[in-house]
């Protein structure tokens, strides 16, 4: 068997285990309830960790017959295992029938809304680390930086009575000034801390960015204090129809994302920034200005942080000095989810996160019986990011081929 | 002859970027909360210090980084280069001070009360030190205040090297033992000692801070010293030289041995000598010290990034916490002792190393760092969770652990009964339990093991052709670094009796990181190094408590940018690093 095909052989594995039970699972859900199904599901959860060893062995068995590395038995083995649990999980949470299929729109909604300021982050990691293979650890302080700021703007604007009166002009002045103060932000960050690293050994970098990142974490908690500042609240309505927070957030993010594609695909200054992505020292000898195209990625990504940072205080309505870590981290994963260095990859592993992680306690953890799954949901987010990692490091689009990273 | 503009230039922006540090020093808050640590009784305290070290600092630079020196009259203009950077610094605090007095800052920033203008317009300072009233005038006082002081650091900086060194010694030992003071006042051995107490800590000190004698004994001290030492040090070189020559091939006691004799009694006198105050502070500088050693086997030797280290440090204070437990509410009451609970805990950790391990090892660099961090906060995350509350308590954690040690009187024969504290005996545990450590660490690095991490660690596929099993290696680096990390667990369980799973966050990895990063990858004495200087301060000086991690950042950026050998580095580091130090790019 040549080596091309054996790499199919552990994601074919996966998806028959799936497959069957997804198929099972629709038996279920056809016959109702009272089946002889549910007993083998509940003889499934009695004996659950006899049942995955015996999942995991037998696809040990098979992957390390097939392959050559008794690692890809180990992990092959582990992916299945984990596949057939979340498989098994959702059957028995449909099975269960506990939540209408309103209820799960509900999920994916929120999932989107969520996924949606990820992806808007996630640009801002996978633009730095198209261009420079550094993984910018602070980037979620800069979208801290845009959120906390843009908060006292919007203080006065709804004390003012603005931002009742003009909704929508407020809310777009409120991201752009965001946009705006988390751009300084990312500048001095790339002008004080990196450019002087540029070709320093790869942990160089990293390791100055986890400091970057607690530096600015606690200057913000210096600068605007420890407690939480509630947004205020912001009634839309457009012709008379209200309208969500969460599909105002779902627009803009929309907006943005497709005003950043037309900016790298259409303008003399993105088709730089493709360059100098693709090689940066033929870029400099075409004549481009290397230091400046990073400088602008850097603005660009920290503009999209901010404007996100406010689009996510809308809809929680609250901004700490920590705000930004948590989501910086799940935007880096879903910057890996989509392949990263990859711009629509980042969109698109934003989303899927999102909806994952807001679906996923629900649907994967519910039938398993963990009590209070919604505890769970980082462990799910971070538990794709460790999957990803492992099984596909070059994302869902997976375009660019991440050789030493 | 220089470019003169562009020197001014250069000036005027120092002060503008001094000035800039100022103001956001001031709006974090640590102008206001230094002013709690006198350092010159009437004279200074510390946030007047950091204020007016600026400008020196600001002026100091303008010169030393000037070219200018050799040119005619250049020493002239290089403290007028000076003053006016310090001026610049000076009047942007006038601007800042001006602002903030007139247009209330406090809704945005949290610090920005009048107060903090007061502390900057240097209004009760100024008023102490001349005698008058000179709030009318305090942006002229202070902007003259700072071209004094901005050109004398041009003056610092023209000086010859010996005795600039002098004076940076003299004013950092001013500085560092008027912040210490109530820790010292607090060491048993000062307090307890009429002689100590009346004789040396008195003349230094007053109530609150040294005494304007004192600061000048301590500044001359010093200066004195600065300028003795390099030159005892030569003698003594030479002197080392000559013996070590004479007596070739026969065992000599070294500085180094005596060092470590030293250093040995002082370690097992240290709790009597100091008390609980310190003696807690270097329990929690010992369990980072196990768990720095740990990683930096993982990191330092065999080069694989774990930010999720933290992990198996909860791993092991979780399993000595569950199994040792007294509370008869918890769900599972196993009720062992600590010194039958702590080999589970090391082979949980050695466990966990290698599961958690073989998953990364075909990854590298920044995607291993993002991997180990998921499984760190995976590991917390289910330590919170409800899922995993039978066995780990949730958000309430593990509580009533029992001391390992039920100490009695020991009875000594050279030295008489002692009865050593619980806090002393749980001091002697991490002592021991980290000189173990270091035995262990030091022999790996100089054994075939320790040379495969190395060359792992220099070049992966290089070391798999010289027949260097990658998986076994690797493991072992991931298996030794886990069970340091569980041992230091398990000390952490007992020494707070009650763990939660808050005290596991990526907190603890990153500074575990740092400690390593700050004293030298790769090298043991710089673990220790690292260890005291950052968590064994922080600890000690409470107040700093709420910008230790902003400093943390701030250390670990600037050590990157600057020296990112560490402060004790490691032989071998050094010298791939030692062109680099100064001044060169980085490889």
């Amino acid at each position: 068997m040549s080596h091309g095909a054996r790499r199919f052989i552990a994601p074919a594995l996966g998806l028959i285990v799936l497959a069957v039970l997804i198929v099972l699972g629709a038996i279920a859900v056809v016959f109702g309830r009272e089946t002889w199904f549910q007993s083998v599901l509940g003889l499934a959860r009695d004996y659950g960790l006899v049942c995955l060893a015996l999942v995991y062995a037998g696809s040990y068995v098979v992957l390390k017959w097939l392959g050559r590395d008794p690692l890809d038995g180990v992990l092959g083995g582990g992916g299945i295992t984990v596949v057939a649990l979340v498989g098994f999980g959702a059957t028995a949470s449909l099975a269960s029938a506990r939540y209408s299929s309103s209820d799960w729109l509900d999920f994916v909604y929120a999932g989107l809304t969520q996924g949606s300021i990820y992806a808007l982050i996630a640009l801002g990691y996978t633009l730095v680390y198209g261009i420079l293979r550094m993984i910018n650890f602070a980037h979620g302080e800069v979208f801290t930086g845009g959120a906390m700021t843009a908060y006292f703007l919007a203080d006065v604007l709804a004390a003012r009575g603005v931002l009742a009166r003009y909704p929508i002009p407020s809310i777009v002045l409120l991201v752009l000034f965001a946009a705006l103060v988390s751009m300084v932000i990312a500048v001095l960050l790339e002008r004080i801390a990196y450019r002087p690293l540029r070709n320093a050994p790869r942990l160089i970098p990293l390791i100055t960015a986890i400091g970057a990142s607690f530096f600015l974490q606690y200057t913000f908690r210096g600068l605007y204090g420890s407690g939480i500042k509630a947004y205020p609240n912001v009634d839309l309505a457009v012709f008379g129809i209200a309208i969500a927070n969460e599909a105002l957030v779902i627009l803009c993010a929309l907006l943005l994302m497709l005003t950043l594609v037309s900016f790298v695909q259409l303008t003399k200054s993105g088709m730089a920034m493709r360059a100098v992505a693709e090689d940066r020292e033929a870029a400099a000898l075409m004549g481009i200005d290397v230091d400046r195209v990073i400088v602008t990625t850097f603005a660009i990504g920290g503009a999209l942080a901010g404007a996100a940072g406010v689009l996510y205080a809308l809809v929680f309505r609250q901004t700490q000095f920590y705000m930004g870590f948590i989501p910086g981290l799940k935007a880096f994963t879903a910057a890996v989810l989509g392949g990263i260095g990859n711009i629509p990859g980042a969109m698109i592993g934003g989303l899927f996160l999102g909806i994952i992680e807001s679906v996923g306690p629900f649907l994967f953890l519910e039938g398993l019986g963990v009590p209070s799954p919604n505890q769970l949901k980082d462990a799910i987010a971070f538990s794709m990011l460790v999957l990803v990692l492992i099984f596909r490091p070059t994302g869902i689009l997976g375009e660019r081929v991440v050789k030493r990273a | 002859m220089m470019d003169q503009r562009g020197e001014w230039t250069r000036s005027a922006r120092q002060g503008l970027i001094g000035g800039l540090v100022l103001i956001l020093i001031a709006l974090i808050g640590m102008i206001d909360a230094f002013t709690k640590r006198v350092i010159v009784a009437g004279l200074l305290d510390l946030s007047q210090a950091t204020w007016l070290g600026i400008i020196l600092l600001t002026g100091y630079l303008s010169a030393a980084r000037s070219e200018d020196r050799d040119a005619d009259g250049g020493v002239r203009r290089m403290i007028t280069r000076g003053a006016f950077a310090g001026v610049i610094v000076g009047a942007s605090a006038c601007v800042f001070v001006a602002i903030g007095r007139e247009l209330d800052l406090s809704w945005i920033f949290d610090k920005a009360r009048p107060r903090l203008f007061d502390l900057l317009a240097l209004d009760a300072w100024l008023q102490d030190v001349s005698g008058t009233d000179l709030r009318p005038w305090w942006a002229l006082a202070v902007l003259s205040l700072a071209a004094v002081l901005g050109a004398l650091g041009a003056v610092l900086a023209l000086m010859p090297q010996p005795v600039r060194a002098g004076i940076e010694r003299g004013l950092s030992g001013v500085i560092v033992l008027g912040t210490m003071q109530d820790l010292l006042i607090k060491t048993d051995w000062i307090k307890n000692k009429p002689f100590v107490r009346e004789g040396i800590y008195e003349t230094l000190f007053e109530r609150n801070g040294l005494s304007p004698l004192g600061a000048t004994i301590v500044f001359v001290f010093m200066f004195g010293l600065a300028l003795v030492w390099p030159r005892g040090r030569a003698a003594y070189d030479r002197v080392k030289h000559y013996r070590t020559a004479k007596r070739a091939g026969r065992p000599v006691i070294t500085s180094r041995h005596v060092g470590i004799a030293l250093g040995a009694i002082f370690l097992i006198w240290f709790p009597f000598g100091f008390g609980n105050l310190w003696t807690d502070v270097f329990d929690t500088v010992g369990i980072y010290i196990l768990m720095g050693l740990g990683l930096n086997i993982v990191v330092g030797f065999a080069g694989l990034l774990d930010l999720g280290y933290v992990a198996f440090f909860a791993i092991g204070a979780y399993t000595v916490g569950v199994l040792t437990s007294t509370d008869s509410e918890a769900e599972l009451l196993v009720g062992l002792g600590f010194w039958q609970a702590l080999p589970f805990a090391i082979l949980m950790g050695i466990v966990a190393g290698v599961v958690l391990g073989v998953p990364v090892l075909k990854t590298h660099g920044d995607y291993l760092a993002i991997i180990t961090l998921g499984f760190g906060e995976i590991i917390r995350v289910l330590a919170i969770s409800d899922l995993m509350k039978p066995i780990m308590g949730g958000a309430q954690g593990v509580t009533e652990i029992p001391k390992p040690y039920d100490v009695g009187r020991l009875e000594l024969p050279m030295l008489g009964s002692l009865e050593p504290t619980n806090q002393q005996a749980l001091y002697y545990l991490i002592l021991a339990l980290c000189v173990v450590a270091v035995y262990i660490t030091w022999r790996m690095r100089n054994s075939r093991i320790g040379r495969a991490w190395m060359a792992l660690r220099e070049d992966e596929n290089v070391a798999e052709a010289m027949g260097i099993n990658l998986v076994q290696t690797k493991l072992l680096a991931f298996a030794t670094g886990a069970a340091f990390a569980s041992v230091a667990g398990a000390l952490f369980a007992v020494k707070l009796q009650s763990i939660y799973p808050a005290s596991f966050g990526l907190l603890v990895s990153i500074n575990v990181l740092v400690l390593i990063i700050v004293g030298g990858m790769a090298s043991i004495p710089g673990v220790f190094v690292g260890a005291l200087a950052l968590v064994g301060l922080p600890e000690l000086l409470r107040e700093f408590e709420d910008f230790r991690l902003l400093l943390y950042g701030a250390v670990l950026v600037f050590m990157m940018l600057k020296r990112p050998e560490g402060l004790w580095p490691a032989t071998i580091v050094k010298r791939e690093l030692g062109r680099d130090i100064h001044g060169e790019a980085l490889p």
